[in-house]
């Protein structure tokens, strides 16, 4: 043995972990060599002299507290399982996954009816097809298949129109204040007529989209319709049937202006067609409204404020000779005639 | 025939508390010399000594006798002293003002001098105190374990985390500092062993 491997031995060697042959080597080598001799020598008695130190006497407090928390611990664990041992049996555990699995089920079918039912869209791109699929009684609208064809339909209308028009639609949607399925009860003054199927006006975006698509430009004016007066629902969905599918529904705020005239709320009804009007002042549909809101204020007693409508009715070549009749049949009240 | 370490501490696992008691008073001394020696702080050597059994305590539930439960407590102690060390280091000052020095007289073990003591006994503990203190905590940590009785070089190496040839090359740096350090306190002439 070497001086290199006596000092890579030497500490094995030093504390006893070195037996047999390789300790019977290691003292040959140390007899032989002085220097790791004098290395051994100094190690040991420097390792046996802090040997020497007197045993600490264990601190007893510290005991019976480290045994006191041992026995709490141990109480505890003998406690932990019996607490919670009925859950493991196989029946209830059995029972337990059964009833959550049902639970699941359920409220996974609950779901995917309430997202059909519960679009927005559903009913506000195509009230036409919501009047004609409309239970007549209450609940039968949770029923989930008839909702599926209904999302089927929408589906199928959506690949029929053009990305613009559905962008517009969504833009006209952002006006709406009430649900669109709440049906406008139109007023059949004279002649009667209902602008329901009246094309929204695009604006911003969705006047530059429109930029290009011919076929939209192109696109036929409003669709009046005759509606006899005081029917509702019934009537809409005749008219529903009866419009082209093509036409886009009647803008949301004008159709709110005209459902608060229809209701004789004149004053409410003004300042949204005149936020309307002044949005989209070339709007056909705008013309017709004035006509309704002018009757509106002509029943009201109003005079002066019908006449203000039809005058601005008269804007409109559509709509000019509805509006001369309004002014002459409002002639022997009206000081504003022109 | 006594129950080896990992017996009691499965028998303690399973309800019986007394099987840990057996296992405090095997290791106590122990851990405590250790964390004496190791901090030179009497208070906070209980500390960890009590807070090391503690945390064997709390993981009773999930002990598994996969390797020497004394290694595994001998490293819950190392690990709460070089803690103990990083976050206070000692602020004891010298008289002189200057500088941290060794243990002070109530840090020193109690006085129960043997018969073979060479020197004064009250010198030779405050020497090797202060010889020990003066160690870097890796180097002291190394000897300290290799004190501890039937504690292999490997088992240090085990409980320390490091290789065995950097145990033994600490151990080595150790043990020449304390040689030097005791030279220095005069205790020199009194060892002195042949082979």
């Amino acid at each position: 043995m070497g001086c290199k491997a006596c000092e890579e031995k030497l500490l094995e060697y030093l504390y006893g972990e070195l037996k047999g042959a390789d300790a019977a080597t290691m003292e040959e080598h140390l007899a032989a060599s002085e220097p790791c001799r004098e290395v051994y020598r100094n190690f040991k008695a420097t390792v046996e002299l802090l040997a020497q130190q007197d045993e600490e006497p264990l601190p007893e407090q510290i005991c019976t507290r480290i045994m006191a928390h041992a026995e709490e611990l141990a109480d505890r664990a003998r406690a932990r399982p019996r607490r919670w041992a009925w859950l493991f049996r196989p029946a209830l555990v059995t029972a337990m996954v059964a009833v959550i699995a049902a639970g699941v089920y359920r409220y996974s079918l609950r779901t995917k009816g309430a997202f059909e039912t519960k679009s927005p869209h559903a009913v506000s791109e195509f009230p036409a097809q919501a009047f004609r699929e409309a239970p007549s009684a209450p609940g039968e609208g949770d029923k989930p298949v008839e909702h599926r064809e209904l999302a089927k339909e929408k589906e199928k209308e959506k690949e029929e129109k053009p990305a613009v028009v559905r962008s517009m639609q969504q833009q006209t949607s952002a006006l709406q204040t009430t649900a669109m399925d709440e049906v406008l009860p139109q007023e059949a003054a004279g002649r009667g007529g209902s602008v329901l199927s009246e094309p929204p006006r695009p604006t911003g975006e969705a006047k530059l989209a429109r930029k290009g698509d011919a076929e939209l430009a192109a696109r036929p004016p409003a669709v009046s319709l005759p509606v006899p007066a005081g029917v509702a629902e019934p009537a809409f969905q005749a008219e529903a049937e009866v419009a082209p599918r093509a036409a886009a529904p009647f803008p949301a705020a004008l159709r709110k202006a005209l459902e608060l005239a229809g209701a004789g709320r004149c004053r409410d009804a003004l300042p949204l067609m005149e936020d309307f009007a002044e949005r989209f002042p070339s709007d056909e549909a705008c013309g017709q409204a004035w006509i309704e809101l002018g009757r509106c204020f002509q029943r009201e007693g109003q005079a002066d404020r019908a006449g203000e409508m039809a005058r601005k009715a008269l804007a409109f070549p559509a709509q000019a000779e509805e509006a001369d009749a309004l002014l002459r049949s409002l002639k022997p009240d009206s000081q504003a005639l022109p | 025939m006594d129950r080896s370490d990992e017996e009691l501490m499965l028998a303690y696992r399973g309800g019986e508390p007394r099987a840990f008691e057996t296992l405090l008073h095997r290791h106590g001394k122990g851990i405590y010399r250790f964390a004496l020696r190791f901090l030179g702080d009497r208070m906070r050597a209980e500390e960890v000594m009590q807070e090391s059994f503690l945390r064997v305590l709390l993981a009773a539930s999930r002990y598994e006798p996969r390797s020497s439960f004394r290694n595994y407590l001998y490293r819950i102690t190392r690990n709460l002293c070089l803690d103990l060390i990083r976050k206070e280091p000692r602020a004891r000052v010298q008289a002189d003002g200057t500088g941290p020095c060794g243990p002070g007289p109530e840090d020193l073990p109690d006085r129960n001098p043997g018969p073979d003591l060479c020197v004064e006994s009250e010198q030779l503990r405050f020497v090797i105190f202060k010889a020990l203190q003066g160690l870097p905590p890796e180097q002291r940590e190394v000897f300290l374990l290799k004190e501890v009785k039937e504690m292999k070089l490997q088992d240090v190496a085990d409980v320390t985390g490091a290789n065995l040839n950097t145990v033994k090359s600490r151990l080595r740096y150790a043990l020449q500092a304390l040689r030097e350090e005791l030279s220095r306190g005069g205790i020199r002439k009194e060892i002195g062993y042949g082979l």
